[in-house]
């Protein structure tokens, strides 16, 4: 059983870890926490069930831990916060410094958002997931990936000058108005 | 340059892609973290499916007592020579070998060199020279998973020869670990693969290991073809055929490489796009099933008629069987590819067909649910030879009407299995090993491999 994965674990890791990172920091604060992020994506993807046997395919697996574990992670974060301004305490917060140029504005204008719209817009916008693999991969309502994204599309456009074609989402925003939601 | 918010998102992770390559020491760190994870997940597995067969085994037992019919295809087990009388002595395990026991206040013995291997009696030469075709050499080289997910052997491997019954002898003890290449069934030589390098002739009385006549280091496997001469093709395209007595023929230069199983007659093999006529020694080609198409051998229905699979341009994959023209004509008058299809495997997961002696085809694939599976074809009549239950593969080889399975699961060490296509029976050939090593002081282990390479012997 030894060949496989061990393999497919080294080429990924020589072929794409670099870029991994750079998908990680879509969704995490620096860089550090970008490469201990895709260490437990990696190490989560190789020790599961799933079956995959081309780069591709382990690679798009790994992409999804990445995300997933991110919201895991930021909930973590929330619940220490909370407990340290309990104590009266201010939190350690990290200091990011990137290059300039797109890849920082676009990470500074993802840090402005919620952990959860950063996720749906990274698997919808990035990764080309479907609404309901979205909502399937984030243990979310359909409605809600629905929002979240339209959410922090509207503001990255904003911010970035931007354009989204997929315009599914208007239409979701007007019927959550609607209904007093928003 | 596009604003579209999906273009600059992936713009951004170019930028943001990190420029240092990865080291070996995260490589490292991430093995042992999923071995240990590997582990922690199969022992709490092994533990909930120990308590799943008790329930199955119930039930199969009360079924028993109302109900008859045992299933088609009941696996026969091993014939295991009696230890005690007959089988090898156990090589005292060299100190480098032998893993250190966990320090305990209890003295528990050194863990034995042949700790994981399946039990045999010693090889006779007059064994050897009377082994038939369907009889297997096979390597034997078990490894553990222990602690942090060190990787552990007790001993080195060991080559077997099993017969169809499952029969083991124990031929020697090897040096190194050695890739069975090609055997032909009742010589005293193998033709092995040193650690993915040169090929070598294995002395199977002497271990010892000479040059193969005939070839350079540079030279790669292809097969034997019907006059018994070994087909070799090397990374300038050059294909040669090396006779019984050693002399060489250059036959063809060609970049594209020989691949798939041999015609049944053993002239022909895969090329490209197109088949390489080794008695011929040159190329004929058949028409891809559409433009652009990609394709490779997957096996032969005749000496005449070949199964291709093709990846096409609107994406998908999909089987073909087609003729092939006696000479390259590019003209669209070639015959065009048909669909090709079988019950029982999905159109498109074909990857292997071959004869058996008496015409019988067999086909490895994937069933409707997805799992591996082999089966035998008889006309329009399918039988399955093995299905996978769970995460597992199989690897196929053909010997008279026998079929050679290497099983190879996610969460535990390979097995070989044989399949006979005249009685419809399996035999375990080698088995995963399942010694626990409690006597030695190990506590959860995890057989990480087991067999690791096997030939059938062949005709020639």
């Amino acid at each position: 059983m030894s060949a496989r994965w061990e393999d497919l674990l080294e080429q990924v890791v020589r072929e794409r870890h670099g870029r991994l990172v750079g998908y990680a920091l879509l969704v995490c604060g620096s860089r550090e926490d970008a490469q201990d992020l895709v260490q437990d994506a990696l190490v989560a993807t190789f020790s599961g069930r799933a079956r995959f046997t081309t780069l591709a395919q382990a690679e798009a697996y790994v992409r999804r831990a990445i995300v997933t574990r991110s919201i895991d992670e930021s909930r973590r974060r929330t619940r220490e916060r909370s407990a340290v301004t309990r104590l009266g305490a201010r939190p350690a917060t990290p200091v990011v410094v990137e290059a300039r140029g797109l890849g920082a504005d676009v990470h500074a204008a993802l840090q402005g958002l919620a952990p959860r719209e950063r996720a749906c817009v990274v698997l919808r916008h990035v990764d080309d997931l479907s609404v309901r693999e979205t909502a399937a991969a984030l243990g979310l309502s359909e409605g809600a990936v629905k929002r979240y994204t339209a959410d922090a599309t509207a503001r990255l456009d904003a911010v970035l000058g931007t354009t989204t074609t997929d315009r599914e989402t208007a239409a979701v925003r007007l019927l959550d108005h609607v209904g007093g939601e928003a | 340059m596009s604003n579209d918010l999906n273009a600059v998102l992936g713009r951004a992770i170019d930028e943001l892609a990190s420029r240092d390559d990865a080291g070996e020491l995260l490589l490292a760190g991430l093995r042992r973290s999923v071995r240990r994870r590997r582990v922690q997940r199969h022992t709490v597995e092994s533990v909930v499916g120990l308590a799943a067969v008790g329930v199955v085994g119930t039930a199969a037992w009360a079924g028993l007592r109302f109900t008859t019919p045992p299933p088609a295809v009941e696996p026969t087990p091993t014939v295991q020579p009696t230890p005690t009388a007959t089988s090898t002595p156990t090589p005292t395990a060299t100190p480098s070998l032998t893993p250190s026991p966990t320090p305990s206040t209890t003295t528990t013995p050194p863990v034995p060199a042949s700790f994981g291997q399946p039990s045999s009696v010693p090889v006779t030469p007059a064994v050897l020279r009377s082994a038939k075709v369907g009889w297997v050499l096979a390597v034997s080289a078990p490894q553990y998973l222990h602690g942090e997910g060190d990787v552990v052997s007790a001993g080195p491997p060991v080559l077997f020869l099993v017969s169809p019954a499952g029969d083991r002898y124990k031929v020697l003890e090897m040096a190194h670990e050695y890739w069975l290449v090609h055997w032909a069934a009742g010589q005293t030589h193998a033709i092995v693969q040193v650690a993915k390098g040169p090929y070598r002739s294995l002395d199977l009385l002497t271990g010892e290991l000479d040059p193969v006549a005939g070839i350079t280091d540079d030279d790669q496997w292809v097969g034997v073809d019907s006059a018994g001469r070994t087909i070799w093709q090397n990374t300038a395209g050059r294909v040669l055929a090396v006779a019984p007595d050693g002399t060489s023929t250059v036959l063809a230069w060609t970049l594209v490489p020989l691949g798939g199983p041999l015609s049944p007659n053993h002239d022909l093999i895969g090329s490209g796009y197109g088949v390489f006529d080794l008695k011929a020694e040159r190329k004929r080609f058949f028409q891809p099933p559409s433009n652009g198409a990609s394709c490779s051998t997957l096996g032969w229905l005749s000496d005449a008629e070949v199964v291709i699979g093709c990846s096409e341009s609107d994406g998908q994959y999909r089987t073909y069987s087609t003729p092939f023209t006696p000479d390259w004509d590019p003209v669209t008058s070639q015959p065009h590819p048909q669909p090709w299809q079988l019950d029982g495997i999905e159109p498109g997961s074909v990857r292997w067909v071959e004869q058996l002696t008496d015409g019988r085809l067999v086909v490895v694939g994937t069933d409707q649910e997805g799992r591996s599976t082999v089966v035998v074809k008889d006309g329009s009549s399918v039988t399955t030879a093995w299905r996978a239950e769970w995460l597992a593969d199989a690897h196929v080889e053909v010997a008279g009407t026998l079929v050679l399975l290497t099983l190879d699961t996610d969460d535990s060490a390979d097995e070989l299995l044989v399949y006979d296509a005249m009685t419809g029976t399996t035999t375990v050939l080698m088995p995963v090993p399942t010694d626990t090593g409690e006597e030695y002081g190990l506590g959860g282990i995890v057989w990480w491999s087991g067999v690791t390479s096997s030939v059938a012997g062949s005709v020639r």
